[in-house]
Protein backbone atom coordinates (compact mmCIF):
# COMPACT_ATOMS: atom_id res chain seq x y z
CA UNK A 1 0.00 0.00 0.00
CA UNK A 2 1.12 3.62 -0.91
CA UNK A 3 1.92 6.14 1.69
CA UNK A 4 -0.82 8.14 0.82
CA UNK A 5 -3.15 5.31 0.42
CA UNK A 6 -2.23 5.16 4.42
CA UNK A 7 -2.95 8.71 4.89
CA UNK A 8 -6.15 8.53 3.12
CA UNK A 9 -7.59 6.50 5.22
CA UNK A 10 -6.16 7.37 8.49
CA UNK A 11 -6.97 10.67 7.77
CA UNK A 12 -10.96 9.34 6.83
CA UNK A 13 -11.15 7.42 10.25
CA UNK A 14 -9.92 10.34 11.98
CA UNK A 15 -12.50 12.25 10.34
CA UNK A 16 -15.44 9.51 10.71
CA UNK A 17 -14.61 9.89 14.53
CA UNK A 18 -14.91 12.95 14.56
CA UNK A 19 -18.32 12.72 13.25
CA UNK A 20 -19.48 10.26 15.50
CA UNK A 21 -18.84 11.75 18.46
CA UNK A 22 -20.41 15.21 16.63
CA UNK A 23 -23.81 12.69 16.09
CA UNK A 24 -23.30 11.01 19.96
CA UNK A 25 -23.26 14.38 21.57
CA UNK A 26 -25.39 16.01 19.16
CA UNK A 27 -26.23 19.98 19.74
CA UNK A 28 -23.74 19.94 23.14
CA UNK A 29 -21.17 19.89 20.93
CA UNK A 30 -20.17 23.22 19.25
CA UNK A 31 -17.11 23.51 16.96
CA UNK A 32 -14.18 25.56 18.06
CA UNK A 33 -13.08 28.23 16.35
CA UNK A 34 -9.07 27.53 15.45
CA UNK A 35 -7.21 29.61 18.14
CA UNK A 36 -5.75 33.14 15.97
CA UNK A 37 -2.01 32.15 15.26
CA UNK A 38 0.21 34.08 17.60
CA UNK A 39 1.89 37.16 16.30
CA UNK A 40 5.13 38.67 18.38
CA UNK A 41 4.53 42.35 19.52
CA UNK A 42 8.12 42.49 18.25
CA UNK A 43 10.26 41.76 15.75
CA UNK A 44 12.32 38.56 15.36
CA UNK A 45 13.83 38.33 12.20
CA UNK A 46 15.66 40.73 10.42
CA UNK A 47 16.60 40.63 6.93
CA UNK A 48 19.60 42.36 5.16
CA UNK A 49 17.39 45.17 3.49
CA UNK A 50 16.13 46.28 6.70
CA UNK A 51 19.36 47.13 8.04
CA UNK A 52 19.76 51.06 8.79
CA UNK A 53 23.37 52.35 7.88
CA UNK A 54 24.73 51.28 11.61
CA UNK A 55 23.69 47.55 11.44
CA UNK A 56 24.80 47.22 8.26
CA UNK A 57 28.48 48.59 8.98
CA UNK A 58 28.24 46.21 12.15
CA UNK A 59 27.46 43.37 10.23
CA UNK A 60 29.76 43.97 7.69
CA UNK A 61 32.44 44.10 10.22
CA UNK A 62 31.69 40.83 12.13
CA UNK A 63 31.32 39.04 8.21
CA UNK A 64 34.77 40.16 8.11
CA UNK A 65 35.50 38.75 11.41
CA UNK A 66 34.23 35.15 10.63
CA UNK A 67 36.08 35.42 6.90
CA UNK A 68 39.53 35.93 8.60
CA UNK A 69 39.08 33.53 11.05
CA UNK A 70 38.03 30.75 8.46
CA UNK A 71 40.98 31.98 6.51
CA UNK A 72 43.37 31.37 9.66
CA UNK A 73 44.66 35.21 9.13
CA UNK A 74 44.65 36.65 12.51
CA UNK A 75 46.45 39.82 11.38
CA UNK A 76 43.33 40.14 8.73
CA UNK A 77 40.78 39.84 11.77
CA UNK A 78 42.82 42.29 14.09
CA UNK A 79 41.63 45.07 11.15
CA UNK A 80 38.02 44.36 11.77
CA UNK A 81 38.79 44.92 15.88
CA UNK A 82 39.62 48.30 17.88
CA UNK A 83 42.49 48.76 19.32
CA UNK A 84 40.81 49.08 22.70
CA UNK A 85 38.59 45.93 22.30
CA UNK A 86 37.33 43.95 25.57
CA UNK A 87 36.37 40.69 25.25
CA UNK A 88 35.98 37.19 26.69
CA UNK A 89 36.80 33.99 25.65
CA UNK A 90 34.15 32.27 26.98
CA UNK A 91 30.64 33.04 29.08
CA UNK A 92 32.75 31.69 32.69
CA UNK A 93 36.18 34.30 31.74
CA UNK A 94 36.51 37.67 33.23
CA UNK A 95 36.58 40.46 30.61
CA UNK A 96 40.08 41.18 29.08
CA UNK A 97 41.00 44.35 27.07
CA UNK A 98 43.41 45.16 24.04
CA UNK A 99 43.92 43.84 20.44
CA UNK A 100 47.34 42.86 21.04
CA UNK A 101 45.79 40.27 23.68
CA UNK A 102 42.75 39.40 21.45
CA UNK A 103 45.19 38.79 17.97
CA UNK A 104 47.43 36.43 20.77
CA UNK A 105 44.49 34.39 22.12
CA UNK A 106 42.59 33.37 19.06
CA UNK A 107 45.52 32.77 17.09
CA UNK A 108 45.85 29.28 18.87
CA UNK A 109 41.73 28.24 17.66
CA UNK A 110 41.73 29.93 13.92
CA UNK A 111 41.40 28.16 11.03
CA UNK A 112 39.61 25.21 9.71
CA UNK A 113 35.96 24.39 8.53
CA UNK A 114 33.48 27.11 9.49
CA UNK A 115 29.81 27.84 9.15
CA UNK A 116 28.32 31.09 9.83
CA UNK A 117 24.83 30.42 9.78
CA UNK A 118 23.06 33.06 11.47
CA UNK A 119 23.14 36.85 12.50
CA UNK A 120 20.92 39.28 13.99
CA UNK A 121 22.23 43.50 14.58
CA UNK A 122 20.56 45.87 16.43
CA UNK A 123 22.13 49.27 15.52
CA UNK A 124 22.09 52.71 16.29
CA UNK A 125 24.19 55.54 15.71
CA UNK A 126 26.23 55.35 19.14
CA UNK A 127 26.78 51.70 19.12
CA UNK A 128 25.06 48.61 17.90
CA UNK A 129 24.87 44.73 19.07
CA UNK A 130 25.41 41.47 17.09
CA UNK A 131 24.74 37.82 17.52
CA UNK A 132 25.65 34.93 15.31
CA UNK A 133 24.98 31.33 14.77
CA UNK A 134 27.74 29.39 14.11
CA UNK A 135 29.34 25.60 13.44
CA UNK A 136 32.65 25.12 14.42
CA UNK A 137 33.91 22.06 12.48
CA UNK A 138 37.22 20.21 13.56
CA UNK A 139 39.72 17.90 11.84
CA UNK A 140 37.48 14.88 12.18
CA UNK A 141 34.53 16.81 10.98
CA UNK A 142 32.42 16.37 14.35
CA UNK A 143 30.64 19.74 14.61
CA UNK A 144 30.17 21.88 17.31
CA UNK A 145 27.43 24.65 17.52
CA UNK A 146 28.74 27.63 18.77
CA UNK A 147 27.36 31.26 19.77
CA UNK A 148 29.21 34.88 19.32
CA UNK A 149 28.46 38.50 20.71
CA UNK A 150 29.23 41.35 19.44
CA UNK A 151 29.70 45.10 19.87
CA UNK A 152 30.40 47.17 17.02
CA UNK A 153 31.30 50.96 16.91
CA UNK A 154 32.31 53.55 14.36
CA UNK A 155 32.80 49.91 11.73
CA UNK A 156 35.46 48.17 14.27
CA UNK A 157 34.31 45.44 16.80
CA UNK A 158 34.67 47.03 20.29
CA UNK A 159 33.71 43.37 22.36
CA UNK A 160 33.92 40.25 21.59
CA UNK A 161 32.84 36.89 23.38
CA UNK A 162 32.48 33.13 22.25
CA UNK A 163 30.34 30.55 23.84
CA UNK A 164 30.08 26.36 23.37
CA UNK A 165 26.02 25.85 22.71
CA UNK A 166 26.64 22.10 22.41
CA UNK A 167 28.11 20.00 25.06
CA UNK A 168 31.65 19.08 25.05
CA UNK A 169 35.13 19.88 25.50
CA UNK A 170 37.07 23.15 25.11
CA UNK A 171 38.42 23.53 21.62
CA UNK A 172 42.02 22.19 21.45
CA UNK A 173 44.56 25.27 20.82
CA UNK A 174 47.49 25.02 18.61
CA UNK A 175 50.24 28.39 19.97
CA UNK A 176 52.38 27.09 16.99
CA UNK A 177 49.64 27.67 14.64
CA UNK A 178 50.95 29.79 11.34
CA UNK A 179 48.60 32.05 12.84
CA UNK A 180 49.91 32.43 16.02
CA UNK A 181 53.63 33.16 14.44
CA UNK A 182 52.40 35.56 12.30
CA UNK A 183 51.18 37.05 15.17
CA UNK A 184 54.22 37.24 17.45
CA UNK A 185 56.34 38.14 14.14
CA UNK A 186 53.74 41.48 13.74
CA UNK A 187 53.86 42.32 17.59
CA UNK A 188 57.09 41.73 18.56
CA UNK A 189 59.31 44.93 19.24
CA UNK A 190 61.37 45.79 16.05
CA UNK A 191 65.40 44.91 16.65
CA UNK A 192 66.41 48.23 16.80
CA UNK A 193 64.08 49.56 18.87
CA UNK A 194 64.65 51.62 22.05
CA UNK A 195 64.28 49.97 25.22
CA UNK A 196 61.14 50.30 27.24
CA UNK A 197 63.62 52.21 30.16
CA UNK A 198 65.08 54.34 27.70
CA UNK A 199 68.34 52.09 28.15
CA UNK A 200 68.65 53.27 31.81
CA UNK A 201 69.44 49.62 32.92
CA UNK A 202 68.60 48.63 36.52
CA UNK A 203 65.53 47.38 37.64
CA UNK B 1 14.03 39.16 39.83
CA UNK B 2 11.85 35.04 39.87
CA UNK B 3 13.89 34.91 36.86
CA UNK B 4 17.49 35.93 37.41
CA UNK B 5 20.19 33.42 38.49
CA UNK B 6 21.51 33.94 41.94
CA UNK B 7 24.74 34.31 40.28
CA UNK B 8 24.04 36.39 37.42
CA UNK B 9 26.90 38.14 35.30
CA UNK B 10 25.73 41.79 34.16
CA UNK B 11 26.49 45.12 33.18
CA UNK B 12 24.29 48.29 33.48
CA UNK B 13 26.41 50.21 30.39
CA UNK B 14 30.04 49.59 28.69
CA UNK B 15 31.66 51.17 30.49
CA UNK B 16 31.12 48.93 33.97
CA UNK B 17 32.96 46.10 34.90
CA UNK B 18 31.60 42.78 35.03
CA UNK B 19 29.33 42.62 38.05
CA UNK B 20 28.14 39.64 39.48
CA UNK B 21 24.82 38.39 42.04
CA UNK B 22 20.94 39.08 42.34
CA UNK B 23 21.23 41.24 45.00
CA UNK B 24 23.89 43.79 43.32
CA UNK B 25 21.84 43.42 39.97
CA UNK B 26 18.73 44.04 41.09
CA UNK B 27 20.17 47.40 43.27
CA UNK B 28 21.29 48.39 39.17
CA UNK B 29 18.42 48.41 37.77
CA UNK B 30 16.46 50.89 39.49
CA UNK B 31 14.57 51.41 35.98
CA UNK B 32 12.37 47.77 36.14
CA UNK B 33 10.67 48.72 39.69
CA UNK B 34 9.51 52.59 38.92
CA UNK B 35 5.61 53.16 39.11
CA UNK B 36 6.35 55.78 36.67
CA UNK B 37 8.32 54.23 33.75
CA UNK B 38 7.79 52.00 31.28
CA UNK B 39 9.31 49.83 28.62
CA UNK B 40 8.65 48.63 25.11
CA UNK B 41 9.86 45.17 23.66
CA UNK B 42 11.25 45.89 20.38
CA UNK B 43 13.30 43.01 19.11
CA UNK B 44 14.10 40.05 20.22
CA UNK B 45 16.75 37.05 18.89
CA UNK B 46 17.87 33.86 20.34
CA UNK B 47 20.41 31.64 19.63
CA UNK B 48 20.55 28.41 21.45
CA UNK B 49 22.27 24.75 22.21
CA UNK B 50 21.71 22.24 25.02
CA UNK B 51 24.75 24.12 27.17
CA UNK B 52 23.95 27.45 26.46
CA UNK B 53 21.09 30.21 25.31
CA UNK B 54 22.17 34.07 23.52
CA UNK B 55 19.41 36.33 23.68
CA UNK B 56 19.35 39.43 22.21
CA UNK B 57 16.76 42.22 22.98
CA UNK B 58 16.12 46.03 21.37
CA UNK B 59 14.26 47.89 24.64
CA UNK B 60 12.99 51.14 24.79
CA UNK B 61 12.48 52.77 27.89
CA UNK B 62 10.14 54.93 28.25
CA UNK B 63 10.88 57.36 31.33
CA UNK B 64 8.06 58.50 33.14
CA UNK B 65 5.44 59.24 30.60
CA UNK B 66 2.43 60.20 32.52
CA UNK B 67 4.51 63.47 34.04
CA UNK B 68 4.41 65.67 30.64
CA UNK B 69 4.66 68.62 31.55
CA UNK B 70 6.15 68.86 35.16
CA UNK B 71 9.02 70.73 35.60
CA UNK B 72 12.01 68.51 35.70
CA UNK B 73 10.68 65.28 34.84
CA UNK B 74 11.94 63.18 32.24
CA UNK B 75 8.53 63.83 30.02
CA UNK B 76 8.68 60.23 28.48
CA UNK B 77 11.81 60.52 27.47
CA UNK B 78 12.60 57.42 25.37
CA UNK B 79 15.92 55.62 25.31
CA UNK B 80 16.67 52.90 23.07
CA UNK B 81 18.94 49.95 24.35
CA UNK B 82 20.85 46.77 23.07
CA UNK B 83 20.63 44.22 25.45
CA UNK B 84 22.21 41.05 25.41
CA UNK B 85 21.67 37.98 27.70
CA UNK B 86 22.55 34.65 28.09
CA UNK B 87 19.93 32.13 29.78
CA UNK B 88 20.54 28.63 31.08
CA UNK B 89 17.90 25.99 32.88
CA UNK B 90 15.09 28.37 32.33
CA UNK B 91 16.94 31.40 34.72
CA UNK B 92 18.95 34.77 33.01
CA UNK B 93 22.58 34.42 33.79
CA UNK B 94 23.93 37.41 32.10
CA UNK B 95 22.47 40.52 31.56
CA UNK B 96 24.07 43.57 29.56
CA UNK B 97 22.86 46.90 28.37
CA UNK B 98 24.37 49.03 26.12
CA UNK B 99 23.14 52.31 24.80
CA UNK B 100 22.21 52.69 20.68
CA UNK B 101 22.09 56.29 20.67
CA UNK B 102 24.46 59.26 21.16
CA UNK B 103 21.40 61.32 23.40
CA UNK B 104 20.65 58.22 25.63
CA UNK B 105 21.45 58.85 29.19
CA UNK B 106 23.65 55.62 29.52
CA UNK B 107 26.04 56.59 26.80
CA UNK B 108 26.30 60.49 28.45
CA UNK B 109 27.61 59.25 31.67
CA UNK B 110 29.68 56.65 29.35
CA UNK B 111 31.55 59.85 28.41
CA UNK B 112 31.43 60.69 31.79
CA UNK B 113 28.72 64.27 30.96
CA UNK B 114 26.36 63.50 33.27
CA UNK B 115 26.65 61.92 37.56
CA UNK B 116 25.97 58.76 37.96
CA UNK B 117 22.57 57.83 39.02
CA UNK B 118 20.87 60.75 37.04
CA UNK B 119 18.09 59.92 34.72
CA UNK B 120 17.23 56.93 37.62
CA UNK B 121 13.87 56.86 38.55
CA UNK B 122 13.88 57.45 42.86
CA UNK B 123 13.94 54.25 45.08
CA UNK B 124 10.74 54.18 47.41
CA UNK B 125 11.69 53.56 50.76
CA UNK B 126 11.61 50.76 52.93
CA UNK B 127 10.60 50.03 56.88
CA UNK B 128 12.09 46.60 58.89
CA UNK B 129 14.75 45.86 56.66
CA UNK B 130 18.62 46.26 57.55
CA UNK B 131 20.53 49.24 56.01
CA UNK B 132 21.74 48.84 52.90
CA UNK B 133 25.09 49.20 51.55
CA UNK B 134 25.60 52.77 50.00
CA UNK B 135 23.89 52.65 46.35
CA UNK B 136 22.03 49.51 47.02
CA UNK B 137 17.89 49.90 47.86
CA UNK B 138 16.76 47.91 50.92
CA UNK B 139 14.16 46.31 48.46
CA UNK B 140 17.28 44.14 46.90
CA UNK B 141 18.78 43.41 50.51
CA UNK B 142 16.64 39.77 50.27
CA UNK B 143 18.56 38.35 47.22
CA UNK B 144 21.25 36.40 47.25
CA UNK B 145 24.87 38.19 46.87
CA UNK B 146 25.83 35.15 44.46
CA UNK B 147 29.18 33.56 44.17
CA UNK B 148 32.04 35.49 43.49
Amino acid sequence: MTRPSIVLILSASAAAAVLALAVTFGAAVHAQAPAPPSVPTYGTSKPDFWFNPFEAAAARAVRGWFASWKAGDALLLGSFVDQNVIFRPNSAADLSRGRDNLMKLVCGYMGGRLNLTGLYVIGGDFDAGVITRWDKVDAAGKRTRMGSFFRVRNDVITEWMDTQLDPGPAPAVNENSEACQAVNAALAPPPNAAPANGGRGGN
Amino acid sequence: MALIDDNVVFRPDPTSALRRGARAYCGAYGFVRSATSVLKLDELYVVGGPSETLVIIKRTNINSPADIGREGSLNGYQVSLVVFARVKNGKITEWYDAPLNKVSGAALRGSGALPPGFGQPAQPAQTGQPAPPPNLPAVCMPYPEGSK
